[in-house]
């Protein structure tokens, strides 16, 4: 007699699948991002960190978002609050859904059945919960109540070993919660699929949040700190713009054409404008005409019907299309199309991260090819570990660099100085083109010259030239006098 | 999705041996099955799980194919040889069944770790329809 159940166990075997561990999205664009697309399902994760670091908040959000997929959750407690408490800590975020507790979203305690029945009671428990409820995944808070439950090492890894086979039997992804810092050789950690750790420092009177992922098996996620803020959406990661610039190790093409900067004097001058996709740095100090200059390259991006986008920290966006028409610009037209977008942030308690990632899904959303970013140090201010200035700079422009986009970035120079510039040699390597924006003495005239310090695949004249501004903008006169030399201050 | 059995009945509840050297394995199958009706005895290896059949004969068999002592496959040959043996269904797992010539084998399904317990649970509903 043939068997019926041995051909579908053949063909179980035939179909010789590979049976990757799939990833959980966590809802959360730039967790997923750190996780390496998300986290392995079914596996119990250690998130921990010191009181106040978020943990509830990330794991309420991970929950509110599974449970709004379609997703049955469950919360369970192990500290004596109350649910009602709970909820109403996290109930102000906009991913709360009240309709989705009781529904997808199923609350209770453990705390009774830990405290009565110890480890073996909670298990019980537990296993009859997941078994009644068959939740996606499931969410242990006040978790280090296991601890203080007095076990024994040895009970306590027994207690692990079987709590991550029963989760993973169940394909329950599981997220332990636990006021705790740092990877320590206990079965908590040990005898986790993963560790997360939620931190904060203080940066002078500024709070820095961050995320580490200690570990996460089936899963190539990135590695060192991330930061990251709480605000009215819930936990909004960033992954350090560096490590994911590394990850995606993107190689710049060339080109072999070249762009107008927009002063045609100035193309004239050095051989035609720049190279399409290169950056530019625009040298100089305080009023002496960078900004003006980057507005020229915008214009004329503008003018050959191209996408152009000025992040900007000083001057607001009103202060520069005055700036612009002032010197005959009109750029007004052009942000009321949507042509030309300004990223303005003050360089205050920004994440650097933050704003290179609305840069960039900005220049991607709208096909930006020509950026201005007035100015550098408003970038080198933002970036809180000074040890990260050079790196992010690294990335950014390489990134710039790899999608094409033309880029100039005005750097300032001290307004008042003894000789000519000296310029940090490393920023020579971030940029394909410099030029240099001084004041310069000429029969005990005040004047403006511009100069070429660097210009990458490009003949050019190296000598100086005086630079004009009027009511039509920049425009570059003959070379400037051999007696001219620098001011001492800008003045 | 299964329901949650209902309380013990007053007839003998189905019997099924887990066989694992895995005991977080044997020991969660156990937990999650008794929830659902069935009574369970584990084993950590063929020869373990012969013992216990000498015991009391089970209704069905889980074993892992690879295992110190007696693996998977040759428990299931061994039962196949014994007395009432041909008919006990017998489900066998593995995360690795191409390092295992399964062809030859006379189990009744094959499972490729890892074994969700949904999946396990419809399985041995199915292999033992007339015993829920």
């Amino acid at each position: 007699m043939s068997d019926p159940l041995q051909s579908s166990a053949s063909a179980d075997i035939a179909s010789g699948r590979t049976h990757r561990i799939a990833l959980l999205g966590t809802g959360i664009a730039g967790f997923d991002e750190i996780l390496g697309g998300g986290l392995p399902a079914g596996s119990l994760y250690l998130i921990q960190g010191l009181a106040g670091s978020g943990k509830t908040t990330l794991a309420s959000q991970v929950a509110f978002m599974q449970a709004r997929a379609g997703r049955q959750v469950m919360l369970l407690t192990l500290i004596a609050e109350s649910h009602a408490k709970m909820l109403n800590h996290v109930s102000n975020f906009d991913f709360f859904d009240d309709s989705l507790v009781g529904h997808q979203i199923q609350m209770l305690s453990g705390y009774a059945s830990l405290s009565s029945g110890g480890l073996r009671g909670l298990l019980r428990l537990i296993s009859a919960e997941l078994n009644r409820h068959r939740p996606g995944m499931l969410v242990i808070d006040g978790f280090r109540s296991v601890r203080d439950s007095g076990p024994s090492d040895l009970n306590l890894s027994e207690f692990m070993h079987a709590l991550n086979s029963l989760v993973f039997t169940m394909n329950c992804t599981t997220l332990l919660l636990s006021p705790v810092e740092g990877n320590m050789p206990e079965s908590e950690n040990t005898l986790v699929d993963g560790v997360i750790e939620l931190s904060q420092y203080e940066s002078g009177m500024q709070l820095v949040r961050e995320i580490k992922v200690f570990k996460l098996r089936g899963a190539n996620h990135l590695l060192g700190k991330h930061v990251f803020e709480i605000n009215q959406s819930g936990v909004e990661i960033f992954p350090r713009f560096e490590a994911t610039a590394t990850r995606a190790g993107k190689v710049p093409g060339t080109s072999d054409r070249y762009v107008s900067v927009g002063i045609p004097s100035w193309d004239k001058c050095i051989g035609g404008g720049v190279v399409s996709g290169s950056l530019t740095c625009l040298l100089g100090s305080p009023g002496v005409g960078k900004t003006l200059m980057g507005l020229h390259f915008i214009e004329q991006g503008l003018k050959d019907d191209q996408q152009c986008l000025i992040v900007g920290f000083y001057e607001s966006p009103e202060r520069l299309l005055a700036k612009a028409r002032k010197a005959g610009m009109q750029l007004d037209d052009y942000l009321e199309s949507g042509a030309l977008q300004m990223l303005w942030q003050l360089p205050l308690e920004t994440l650097c991260d933050d704003l290179a990632k609305r840069m960039l899904d900005n220049i991607g959303r709208r096909g930006v090819t020509r950026l201005l970013i007035d100015g550098v140090d408003g970038l080198r201010s933002i970036v809180v570990q000074q040890q990260r200035v050079r790196p992010f700079l690294v990335a950014l422009t390489n990134e710039l660099r790899s999608r094409g986009v033309t880029t100039f970035i005005t750097e300032q120079l001290p307004y008042f100085r003894e000789s000519r510039p000296q310029v940090d040699p490393s920023s020579s390597q971030l940029y394909e083109n410099m030029m240099l924006l001084e004041y310069v003495a000429r029969n005990e005239v005040n004047r403006r010259q511009i100069s070429v310090m660097k210009l990458r695949e490009n003949g050019y004249d190296g000598a100086a030239r005086l630079m004009n501004i009027s009511d039509a903008g920049i425009e570059i006169d003959g070379l400037a006098a051999t007696a001219s030399t620098p001011l001492a201050d800008g003045c | 999705m299964s329901d949650v059995a209902s309380p013990p009945r007053p007839e003998r509840q189905p019997l099924v041996l887990v066989v694992d050297d895995e005991v977080d394995i044997t020991d969660t199958y156990a937990m999650l099955l008794e929830l659902h009706g069935y009574r369970v005895s584990t084993a950590s290896h063929g020869v373990e799980a012969l013992a216990r059949m000498q015991q009391e004969w089970p209704d069905l068999l889980i074993s892992d194919c690879m295992m110190p002592v007696m693996n998977g496959l040759e428990l299931c040959a061994a039962v196949r040889a014994l007395p009432g043996g041909a008919q006990l269904p017998v489900i066998l797992c593995s995360g690795a069944p191409e390092r295992h010539d399964l062809s030859q084998s006379s189990h009744n399904l094959f499972l490729r770790k890892p074994v969700f317990f949904e999946r396990l649970l419809d399985e041995i509903q199915r292999l033992l329809p007339s015993q829920r």
